[in-house]
């Protein structure tokens, strides 16, 4: 067991390391075949197989079959990245009058920051002032971009309870754009004032857009990571703030989360992702060590517990996003609608 | 879709074409897409991809002699052959 | 890598069932290598028939594809038992009975290669082979591919797929992937008259109704009537066919632009490839014959083509 925590944890560093694996490196790791396999499903489940394609490059000893994969991964990585750039292109004129900032992964390609390469992205999400909100979306159904196509409760869930936009599709691509006005929905727990973000962000180089400076990037993927609930990119996540952290000092980084007053949540992340990628750090609490194992396990046969690990991950982050009185009916009908699906 | 007369356009950066007999297929790699056109439109995309912008009249000027000049324009526009060359924000 | 002690499924049919419950069998299914796990009878069943020439192993091997076919909630088992597929413990589909399993597995590997598989130019055609050199069938709605495929293949043409054209990027060569052939509704009387016609070793499944298709039988045709799973092949010709409901026959060649376009509709990943895509494709159009083929007698349609490759 303890042997295989160890694997893990050695895969995990090296899935964050700079430069590319060399075959020493690949070694040590000892991968048999179906150590492999359990490798290439869990990069594939977190979305890190085209990162893996980029950190094996240089190795010689990789199998054809997992070469293969890689490599298959790496194809619609390119073709999304493609994508990315011909869909921002078309949100640029169809938001030019305003003030549209780019988020997460679309902000990470453009800035080209450490964790770029290889990273695959579903949406675009891009933040605006609340107030200009309403314009958008007009502005977007204009160019082609449609966020009418869900139900009368995703509507309503979206738009009354969470007070955001359902996300956009471009009806002529296919691509996927969620609008935002704040990093938090209305109902989340904790608060920050995003006007703070809007204002230090700068134009990037490549497209028109602006960009959040490194620090409130690096900030979003913690505040991110804890009110997801998704823990099966839990380690795709977990290396975007390691890397992110890595970019900019830690005092300016504490310096920024204390002004958004989010300095609790930030550092709570980091310490999980310096301890999760062997980097050291201080030793973690009963809680971080139970995201830890929900979000970047280190065996590959999850247990009862760390199945529990990751439901109370997921519960976790909807009790943030939603009070109880919208949570507990809003579950209730997922499950509901999840029941219907699997019957018919 | 308003044009602004002083908006700049280019022949997709990329794109490049087979030609058999009086048929052309255009591949253009922005968005991996295919067009089948006549073979008559090769002279304009041989001209197209050697200017570096070109605005709305630049366009008809070259395609004076064509009836359809308008609607080609629309039609590549539409399907990204033609793109602006910046629509950068002021904000 | 270590020799692996490979064992063909038909000298192990009474293991099979055993292994796939346990820790899976690891199928040579060329170009793949498949982990397949299942507790379900029906498909052991159906492999030791309809993939009875097929090498497998038990030691692990680095897979393509990590299929199992799970049962479904335990409390639904006596109810009516379901099975769902899932690749890498992703499930693509919703689930079906138990007595599918064969069609799941047929149509769930159909989507990994359809949805995954990127190094080839992968295109929705049979193919088909004779003298060496390929004939690529794509299928829109309504050509009546497989039912086509499979005939020819009862005629002296030997079988590459019935529904994946894999593409060599780089030299346009097509790889051999040859599977069971899913016939619908009047098909299957069709076949199974010209079977036993041409006294033809071929197995048919039983019947599997009410699926989302309609009416499915699954043909196995000999292994002889197999292309070579280990080469590739060059394409002679791209043959589009249409079977007409009243008698009626036309044959006339497609411009090779035509015939491009056509292909890129049928193609599964081109969107993907970028200019590699294209540059494979034009030149793939390019050393091959196009035909449109409207057909209500197979004989017909049979001597055309035979002509054409000639």
């Amino acid at each position: 067991m303890a042997e295989e925590s160890g694997l893990w944890s050695y895969l995990y560093s090296l899935s964050v390391q700079p430069a590319p694996i060399s075959d020493q490196q690949l070694a040590v790791a000892n991968l048999r075949p179906r150590l492999w396999n359990e490798l290439l499903e869990r990069a594939e489940q977190a979305q890190l197989l085209a990162v893996w394609h980029e950190q094996l490059k240089l190795c010689t000893q990789v199998p054809s079959v997992a070469q293969t994969r890689m490599q298959w991964a790496n194809t619609l990585a390119t073709q999304q990245l493609s994508s990315m750039h011909a869909a921002l292109e078309s949100l640029q004129q169809a938001l030019s009058p305003f003030h549209p900032v780019l988020l997460k992964g679309a902000a990470y390609q453009v800035l080209q920051t450490d964790n770029a390469v290889g990273r695959v992205m579903s949406d675009i999400d891009i933040l605006l002032p609340e107030q200009e909100l309403a314009s958008a979306e007009r502005a977007l159904w204009l160019h082609g971009w449609d966020n009418r196509g869900k139900s009368d409760y995703d509507q309503s869930y979206y738009r009354r309870w969470m007070h955001e936009l359902p996300p956009f599709i471009h009806r002529q691509s296919g691509a996927v754009l969620d609008l935002h006005h704040h990093w938090l929905p209305k109902t989340c727990r904790w608060q920050l004032n995003i006007d703070n973000v809007l204002q230090r962000a700068t134009k990037s180089p490549i497209t028109g857009f602006k960009v959040p400076c490194l620090e409130d990037l690096c900030i979003h993927a913690c505040l991110h990571l804890l009110l997801s609930g998704e823990s099966i990119k839990g380690w795709r996540d977990l290396r975007d703030v390691h890397l992110l952290c890595q970019q900019v000092t830690d005092e300016n980084l504490r310096a920024r989360a204390l002004q958004l007053g989010v300095l609790e949540q930030v550092e709570t992340v980091k310490q999980i992702a310096l301890r999760s990628f062997q980097m050291g750090g201080s030793r973690l609490n009963w809680q971080q060590k139970l995201w830890q194992q929900a979000l970047i396990p280190t065996k590959y046969r999850l247990s009862l517990i760390d199945n529990h690990a990751q439901n109370a991950y997921y519960l976790y982050g909807h009790y943030l996003r939603m009070p109880w009185r919208l949570l507990l009916p809003h579950l209730i009908r997922k499950a509901r609608i999840r029941l219907q699906q699997k019957e018919t | 879709m308003t044009m602004e007369k002083q908006q700049t356009y280019c022949l997709s950066e990329g794109i490049n074409w087979r030609i058999w007999q009086h048929e052309l297929v255009l591949f253009n790699p922005f968005d991996n897409c295919v067009h089948l056109v006549s073979s008559q439109w090769l002279r304009y995309f041989e001209r197209l991809a050697q200017e570096d912008a070109f605005a709305l009249d630049d366009f008809l000027d070259l395609l004076i002699d064509e009836s359809l000049a308008e609607q080609l324009w629309q039609q590549w526009l539409q399907a990204n052959i033609i793109r602006p060359t910046s629509t950068l924000s002021s904000g | 890598m270590t020799q692996a002690r490979m064992l063909l499924v038909k000298e192990h049919s009474n293991s099979l069932l055993q292994c796939l419950r346990q820790e899976g069998i690891y199928l040579y299914l060329p170009p793949f290598i498949i982990r397949l796990r299942s507790q379900s009878h029906d498909l052991a069943q159906y492999l030791s028939l309809f993939y009875k020439d097929l090498s497998f192993c038990l030691d692990s091997q680095v897979v393509h594809f990590d299929i199992e076919l799970k049962a479904e909630s335990w409390w639904r088992q006596w109810l009516s038992p379901q099975v769902r597929f899932y690749q890498s413990q992703q499930a693509p589909f919703l689930a079906m009975p138990r007595h599918h399993s064969a069609i799941l597995w047929e149509w769930g590997l159909n989507y990994c290669v359809a949805a995954k598989c990127h190094h080839y130019l992968t295109i929705h055609a049979a193919v088909v082979l004779k003298d060496g050199q390929a004939v690529v069938i794509p299928a829109p709605p309504g050509s009546g591919k497989s039912t086509l495929c499979a005939l020819l293949c009862c005629h002296g043409w030997q079988l590459l797929s019935d529904e994946f054209a894999l593409i060599d990027l780089d030299n346009q060569r097509v790889q051999a992937f040859p599977r069971p052939i899913s016939l619908k509704n009047s098909s299957i009387d069709v076949l199974k008259q010209v079977v036993a016609k041409q006294q033809i070793s071929a197995q048919f499944s039983a019947q599997f109704s009410g699926t989302s298709k309609g009416d499915i039988q699954l043909l196995a045709l000999p292994k002889a009537v197999h292309a070579d799973t280990r080469k590739t092949y060059p394409i002679k010709q791209i043959v589009y066919p249409h079977y007409l409901q009243q008698p009626g026959f036309n044959c006339r060649a497609l411009s090779k632009a035509q015939s491009l376009m056509q292909l890129v509709e049928n193609s599964f990943n081109f969107a993907l490839l970028g200019q590699a895509g294209f540059d494979c494709l034009t030149t793939l159009v390019d050393n091959a014959q196009h035909w449109v083929l409207d057909y209500h007698d197979f004989n017909e349609a049979l001597n055309q083509l035979e002509l054409q490759h000639g």
